[in-house]
């Protein structure tokens, strides 16, 4: 059954209706909110934040829209503020955190294989460039490398031009090409 | 087409996003330039270095706990339940308390009045005839039987 069949349904209370767009979406949605926000634990309740919102706001949906672009919206809203949250509780933090647990240098990292440290490296490396890119262009290229999405799904999810979506993932490039140097050699 | 254009069309040509005609221009181009070559190869293998970001898998548990939050969700506010439960107890005390006022005025009444003792008979069995068939622990049942027992009170 269609996306819009789907949601049609659950607008009239059909709870199975629901679950199917769950299953079909739940995957998609955890990836981008995982890569989006940077751990496993925080990108799941993020994603069942989508579907909660989904649901929620369901009688908002308009068939004219796409389904997966109304998902794709409510996930990047939900990682963002997400990581504005985090920032915000971090300063707050801050100090309490360098009192408390003094840095160790390493402990864990002397049990490991050179090639677990060298794998955690790299994600470390490419977790830091992509997080430092502004929120558009790590949207942007989120939605294109984990989702696959084309432009015009990409422009439509960010609310933005498809020429705005080129430029964005062009810069987007650039400046992974810059910070991620040591890794693609 | 230069090397500058075509390093500005580069990343739309490998999401496979430009018209045509500018992408046959591109690929012809990189036939041609080493340059433009190795630097698709580098955007390329940018593009592949994002492997390292790690897919997700959701949790068995993460179905039932969205299922749970929604139902959780739609429960009505702790006042709004404890309301829909007040006004029907609330409403049954009343109307049991209008019976049992009703029934202390009216024996006094009959007594001080002095009605003779062959009427009340009458007026029960008229007021048991329209409760006739009452379901149990309704008011209506419990009217019945504190009749009962006012009966059998006053016969013997
Ligand atoms: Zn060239």
């Amino acid at each position: 059954m269609q996306d819009t069949d789907l949601m049609l349904r659950v607008q009239k209370g059909d709870e199975a209706a629901f679950n199917t767009i769950v299953e079909r979406y739940q995957k998609r949605i955890l990836d981008l909110c995982t890569r989006y926000v940077g751990n496993p634990a925080d990108g799941e309740e993020v994603a069942m934040d989508v579907f909660f919102q989904l649901y929620r706001t369901r009688l908002d949906y308009r068939p004219e829209a796409k389904l997966s672009t109304y998902l794709y919206r409510i996930a990047v809203n939900r990682s963002l503020n997400r990581i504005r949250d985090r920032k915000r509780r971090r300063l707050v933090s801050f100090e309490w955190l360098r009192r408390d647990r003094p840095f160790d240098p390493g402990a864990p990292d002397e049990e490991r294989p050179d090639s677990m440290l060298e794998t955690a490296e790299r994600e470390a490396l490419v977790r830091g460039a992509v997080d430092g890119l502004p929120e558009k262009q790590k949207t942007a290229l989120l939605l294109r490398r984990t989702e696959e999405l084309s432009y015009e799904e990409i422009a439509a999810a960010m609310g933005t031009t498809v020429s705005a979506v080129e430029s964005l993932l062009f810069r987007a490039r650039e400046t992974l090409k810059k910070k991620l140097r040591p890794v693609i050699s | 087409m230069n090397c500058s254009d075509v390093e500005k069309w580069l990343s739309a040509y490998m999401d496979g996003e430009l018209i045509p005609a500018r992408k046959d221009a591109v690929a012809s181009h990189l036939g041609s330039c080493e340059a433009c070559r190795s630097r698709l190869a580098e955007w390329k293998a940018v593009w592949q270095a994002l492997d390292a970001l790690p897919a997700a898998a959701p949790s068995p548990a993460f179905r039932s706990r969205l299922a749970a939050r929604i139902r959780e969700s739609e429960r009505p506010p702790v006042s709004e339940r404890f309301e829909r439960f007040l006004i029907p107890v609330s409403a049954a005390a009343v109307a049991l308390l209008g019976f049992w006022i009703g029934y202390i005025a009216g024996g006094r009444q009959a007594s001080s009045a002095g009605i003779p003792d062959s009427v009340s008979p009458i007026a029960s069995t008229a007021y048991l005839d329209s409760f006739n068939s009452v379901p149990t622990a309704s008011l209506g049942d419990i009217y019945l039987s504190l009749n009962d027992a006012i009966g059998s009170e006053e016969t013997p």
